[in-house]
């Protein structure tokens, strides 16, 4: 099967930059592989969708507002009142299966995969290189793990995903629409430079 | 270099073990860290610091913060040059550059200073009387003189080297000042357990208690309270950061001067922060400003608020004067009198009220002489203070008489009263309100989420600021919605001194007496607007506040009001005859405070002014030699240069190429929306102008939709890919408007219609394979769609696979060639690219860029964006014939106003030059050949190119008549150039204009 090219291919360059200090503030890394499919639907049929999706994807649907439900590597983002997103590895096949499962009586399904670039951004000074480019409250009494937001980057809409701390930081997920991923990954490099940062392969 | 010789052994604030250099104009000068530049040029005797704004008069040190009118200074060099900063705000660091500012060629010799021997002439408004005449255009010549003479300092021309940010803050509660108050506040809303944010624009807490002597109650006080937020984890302190703007939504605007302390930021540090902060509620303990009073030349260096000769000597032990007239209205100033003494000055306080009560006696006492129902009429010296008249005053009329004496000396400190600082409760809405018993403005209703405590309310005592603070604190974090209890602070006994605000009696003005002539009494320094000003702007008329403001230029640049907002006030009532709060006050703007552009703009400069848009071929075009142009924020390929070419030779060989061979050209930038459901036909049919409910799955439509007002919105095809699933594309420039358009329609017109619209234009990457081996090509690449005519007919749509990449193939043409647009996830757009390079091999492929698409589309007549541009109907479009009659659509009824389809409009054309070598450029006006022009003449041209195939220039164009000018001769005018291309005016159809090309 021919390869996801990513939107920072060839550009990002991996190592470590910024200033110089004991560890980097910050470690990005591009996420391949993740697939990406809105589920929309209609006033009177929410319930239904949600039902089936639950069946679908072995999760247990959140009713939190801004907060995501998970099972595995499956995980859905109630982004709208009638739709949300769900990213789960490729190999899921995720459109395909949603597709049959949902007759377009109850419900569509889009595929957005290839739409967004993914970029994890983990480290001690995650939440310091995020406050320069999303006007989100990320302090973890107001946005806990679990939580996403859809926001915007530079006037760019970007969703932002908490996704877990690890080893006592912060790890973050930011879906950034595609033609302006490296752009904004740029961005995000520019503003991480006074902590130091790592770009990992 | 130059001693520190008003230096201190002892006392102060400052790190004596810690010596700076810095020089001032070029001459070197040493300070002590802990210094700001204006304490450390005081330190070493320098009084004369600038020059002013209009008469160029020589200026000094009035205050010790951010009011500073008149000791501006140009910090720095080259691309790190700054302009405009109060010496009084720029810490020392070594290697400190400053110069000063509005002088020629010296400070201390300067030439202009010859227009205050034409002040008469250069008085408010000057501008506009002087210099209008005697010509019409008088002015343009008058106007770079002035310009030259009048001002501030110079901006750099260089790029700044530093970085600036821009970052986001959230806080439970904001508390705006470290003084007093504010310490109280955020301690009481810190120990509740909210999220706190205390911001100081010094870069000490402790506001006016830092000007006490230092070692004393006060530090313990600071001390133990500071100890106390530092220690709490939910609080934030943020010194050399100024609030300067109250915005909605508790949003705040901040500026942390990182940096501005240091010779340079270091490594990966900001110079300035722009700090966006929203609060959930908001503390405002500003404090307040020492009010001046207008006497003859106030301006003269050697004349400074009292409470800054306090500071400069209990903060940065300099002795500002050995020989001080301290001239008041109130007892608090007292407290400068006692302190100066002690440090071995000697002082006279001129008391302008009737009697100076128990703190007269006090001063007495300490051997300071105190004149009291005096006031100082006027400095003398040149340039610097070196005495004062004096003269019987009457506090009520600002009427001296009686005669006057003559007093040496070598500073004035003068204390008018306080005027708390308001402009924060006001940007959001509320008029400050006037307390007359303290003789100034207060802050009248709390605005939104703010709650004010201590000087800023006309508090002044410092235990009173202590204890409203606190409760302040208390209050906004419980309002925030935090728990916990604040407890209690007590107010040390030592703290609790009278604020002398009871024995307050203003005074607006000094008048003097017979014997002497009247001198300037400036009421804003800054901007040279004195008493006489403000006279002259009534005798003319300008009786309102505002208008007040811009005919004097009182209150403009950096002065904002802060000195001279209230005096120029009082002086419009008395004129008037009314009281001060009928005469009104201005509202403050953002930022009350200077901040540097710089420091707004943040890390979006350069590449990231805006953001840019990529396709997914973007890195496959860079390695094809791809010469990029800015389409909105997309990078397009603009032509794919081959050995010496330009632009011009590259696009007429890919033009050419592909009417011969095939050609291929990256159309990712297009509006991809993705629409589903079962009424998605129902929906497109009421979007479109033209039918949609007869497309088959399979099958593609080129349509138009329209605005409300019926003009022409954006057109494109739509291809339907199953029974409720249709893929509709946009013109790039349209695609967002589109987007918009049709989500508003669907949750406001049609919520009932079981319609979704996603945007998918950063899924799919496409390309356009047009030219006569465009399908041989295609059906080398794709295997498992069958390209003949009768089963992938002209607006077929397929879905197929070009090797492992699924792809959908739409048979179109925007060239008028045998074309195809062929679609896949964007991941793979790179491999489809490689994919059909190689295949294009033995077809003759070639890469064209938006130039040659542009070209191809012009030959063929086909509309864009200089045909769609929001002013054309259908009609002018040519296209009214695509309207359906049978159906309403969007913009329907509006569309066939008699205006919008009068044939007195402008429709679409084409145009040939009749001098095949001449050239029709975008935008010329059409006018009738040989004249007469008249106006907006016939219409205009749109769109233009060279056209390889027809071997000459041709444009499309709006004339009025449309076709039945065709064969006419009009003229192409470019009036700015004064070029005239005569021009046939043809259908718009220039090349193969049956068709026949398209079917291949």
């Amino acid at each position: 099967m021919v390869e996801v090219i990513s939107a920072l291919a060839g550009h990002a360059r991996t190592g470590r930059h910024g200033v110089e200090r004991k560890g980097a503030g910050v470690i990005f890394r591009d996420v391949p592989g993740r697939d990406l499919v809105q589920v929309a639907w209609w006033p009177d049929t929410g319930p239904a969708v949600r039902a089936v999706l639950a069946k679908q994807l072995d999760v247990a649907m959140s009713d939190t507002p801004r907060r995501v439900s998970e099972s595995g590597q499956t995980t859905v983002f109630p982004v709208a009142p009638d739709k949300l997103w769900i990213a789960a590895p490729m190999a899921v096949g995720l459109h395909a299966k949603l597709s049959i499962a949902l007759p377009v009586a109850q419900g569509v399904v889009t595929e957005l995969g290839h739409s967004r670039t993914v970029i994890r951004i983990s480290g001690p000074s995650t939440r310091e290189v995020l406050a320069r480019s999303f006007a989100i409250d990320l302090h973890p009494s107001v946005f806990p793990p679990g939580s996403f937001a859809s926001s915007s980057m530079h006037h760019i809409g970007a969703m932002l995903h908490y996704v877990r701390d690890l080893g006592g930081a912060p790890v973050f997920d930011v879906y950034l629409l595609r033609t302006f991923a490296l752009s904004l990954f740029e961005g995000l490099c520019e503003n991480a430079d006074g902590f130091g940062y790592t770009v990992e392969g | 270099m130059s001693t520190q010789s008003f230096r201190h052994t002892s006392g102060g604030r400052i790190d004596r073990t810690q010596t700076l250099r810095f020089t001032f104009d070029g001459k070197a000068y040493t300070g002590v860290a802990g210094d700001t530049l204006a304490s450390a040029l005081l330190a070493n005797g320098v009084k004369l610091v600038g020059r002013s704004f209009k008469y160029h008069r020589p200026r000094g040190i009035v205050s010790a913060g951010v009011e500073e009118p008149t000791g501006l200074v140009t910090l720095r060099s080259g691309g790190r040059r700054e302009p405009n900063v109060p010496a009084t705000m720029a810490e020392l660091y070594e290697g400190l550059e400053a110069r000063s500012q509005n002088a020629w060629p010296s400070l201390a010799f300067d030439m202009l200073a010859v227009n205050g021997l034409v002040k008469p002439l250069l008085a408010a408004g000057f501008y506009y009387k002087t210099f209008m005449g005697p010509f019409q255009k008088s002015w343009m010549w008058y106007e770079p003189v002035i310009r030259r003479a009048a001002g501030l300092g110079v901006a750099a021309s260089e790029r700044d080297p530093d970085r600036y940010e821009k970052i986001n803050a959230f806080a439970d509660v904001l508390v705006v000042g470290g003084g007093p108050a504010g310490l109280a506040a955020a301690l009481a809303a810190g120990r509740t357990g909210a999220r706190v944010t205390l911001a100081e624009q010094m870069p000490s807490l402790g506001g006016a208690l830092l000007n006490e002597p230092a070692g004393g109650a006060p530090d313990n006080w600071i001390s133990s309270v500071v100890a106390e937020l530092r220690a709490l984890p939910n609080v934030i302190i943020l010194t050399r950061t100024t609030v300067f703007g109250a915005y909605d939504g508790g949003t705040f605007g901040l500026v942390e001067r990182v940096a501005d302390h240091k010779i340079e930021p270091d490594a990966g540090e900001p110079r300035q922060r722009y700090i966006v902060l929203r609060a959930g509620q908001a503390v405002i303990a500003a404090g307040a400003i020492e009010r001046p009073i207008p006497f003859g030349n106030n301006d003269r260096p050697g004349v400074m608020l009292a409470s800054a000769a306090r500071a400069y000597l209990n903060r940065f032990a300099v002795l500002p004067g050995r020989k001080i007239v301290l001239f008041t209205n109130n007892d608090g100033a007292y407290a400068t009198a006692f302190d100066l003494k002690a440090a071995g000055a000697a002082v006279t306080v001129i008391d302008a009220r009737v009697d100076g009560g128990a703190i007269a006696s006090q001063a007495a006492q300490q051997a300071i002489e105190v004149i009291v129902g005096h006031a100082v009429v006027e400095t003398h010296g040149s340039p610097l203070v070196q005495g004062v008249a004096l003269s019987p005053y009457d506090i009520a009329t600002g009427q001296c008489d009686n005669g006057f004496r003559r007093l040496a000396c070598d500073l004035v400190a003068v204390s008018g009263g306080y005027d708390p600082q308001v402009h924060l409760a006001t940007q959001r809405g509320p008029k400050a309100v006037w307390d007359a018993k303290r003789a100034c403005f207060v802050p009248g209703v709390a605005p939104d989420i703010q709650s004010q405590a201590g000087a800023c309310k006309g508090s002044f005592a410092t235990a009173d600021c202590i204890r409203e603070g606190f409760a302040a604190g208390a209050a906004a974090a419980q309002k925030a919605g935090a728990t916990g209890k604040p407890g209690e602070l007590r107010v040390p006994d030592a703290l609790t001194a009278n604020d002398g605000s009871a024995t307050f009696v203003p005074a607006w003005d000094v008048i003097p007496p017979k014997g002497l002539r009247e001198k300037k009494r400036f009421i804003d320094l800054q901007n040279d607007v004195s008493v006489s000003d403000v006279k002259l702007a009534h005798l003319e008329g300008y009786v309102s506040v505002e208008h007040l403001k811009r005919y004097t230029t009182l209150g403009m640049a950096t002065e904002q009001g802060k000195l001279s907002n209230v005096i120029a006030l009082a002086q419009m009532a008395k004129l008037r005859g009314i009281d001060i709060p009928q005469v009104g006050t201005t509202g403050f703007r953002s930022p009350y405070t200077s901040v540097s552009l710089a420091a707004i703009a943040g890390h979006e400069t350069d590449m990231h002014l805006r953001p840019v848009r990529r396709t997914p071929f973007h890195r496959w075009n860079e390695q094809q030699a791809c010469v990029f142009i800015d389409a909105g924020l997309w990078k397009r390929p603009w032509f794919y240069p081959r050995s010496g070419e330009d632009v011009n030779l590259a696009y007429r060989r890919e033009t050419r190429q592909v009417r011969e061979t095939v050609g291929m050209v990256d159309v990712s930038t297009l509006g991809k929306i993705d629409v589903q459901g079962p009424d998605a036909a129902e929906f497109l049919n009421r979007v479109y102008v033209n039918g949609w409910k007869s497309l088959e799955v399979g099958k593609a439509r080129y349509g138009l939709m329209l605005r409300d007002d019926g003009y022409v919105l954006d057109d494109g095809t739509t291809s339907r890919l199953s029974e409720h699933h249709y893929f509709l594309t946009t013109t790039t420039a349209e695609a967002a408007k589109v987007m918009s358009h049709l989500e508003w329609l669907l949750q406001t017109a049609w919520p009932d219609l079981r319609v979704h619209v996603t945007s998918v234009t950063d899924q799919w990457g496409g390309v356009a394979l047009a030219g006569p081996n465009a399908k041989k090509l295609l059906a080398d690449a794709i295997k498992d769609i069958d390209f003949s005519n009768e089963t992938f007919p002209y607006m077929g749509v397929r879905q197929g696979h070009m090797g492992d990449i699924p792809v959908r193939v739409h048979r179109l043409s925007f060239s008028g060639e045998l074309a195809y647009e062929v679609f896949c996830p964007a991941g793979f757009a790179e491999a489809m690219a490689e994919f059909l390079r190689d295949f294009g091999k033995r077809h003759s492929l070639i890469l064209y860029g938006v130039e040659a698409l542009g070209a191809l589309r012009i030959e063929k007549g086909h509309i864009a964006g200089g045909e769609i541009d929001g002013r054309h109907t259908l009609e002018d479009l040519r296209m009214e014939k695509m309207a359906s009659k049978a159906k309403p659509y969007v913009g329907s009824v509006l569309r066939i106003r008699p205006e919008m389809t009068s044939d007195d409009r402008p429709r679409l054309v084409g145009l040939k030059p009749v001098d095949k070598a001449a050239r029709i450029k975008p935008g010329m006006i059409l006018q009738p050949h040989n004249g007469p022009y008249k106006g907006h003449g016939l219409g205009h041209v749109s769109s233009t190119t060279y056209s390889p195939a027809l071997g000459h220039s041709i444009a499309l164009g709006f004339v009025i008549g449309g076709a039945s000018m065709e064969g006419r001769i009009i003229d192409a005018v470019y009036p700015l150039k004064g070029d005239i291309v005569m021009v046939e005016v043809v259908p718009p159809h220039m090349f193969d204009p049956e068709g026949d090309r398209l079917h291949g």
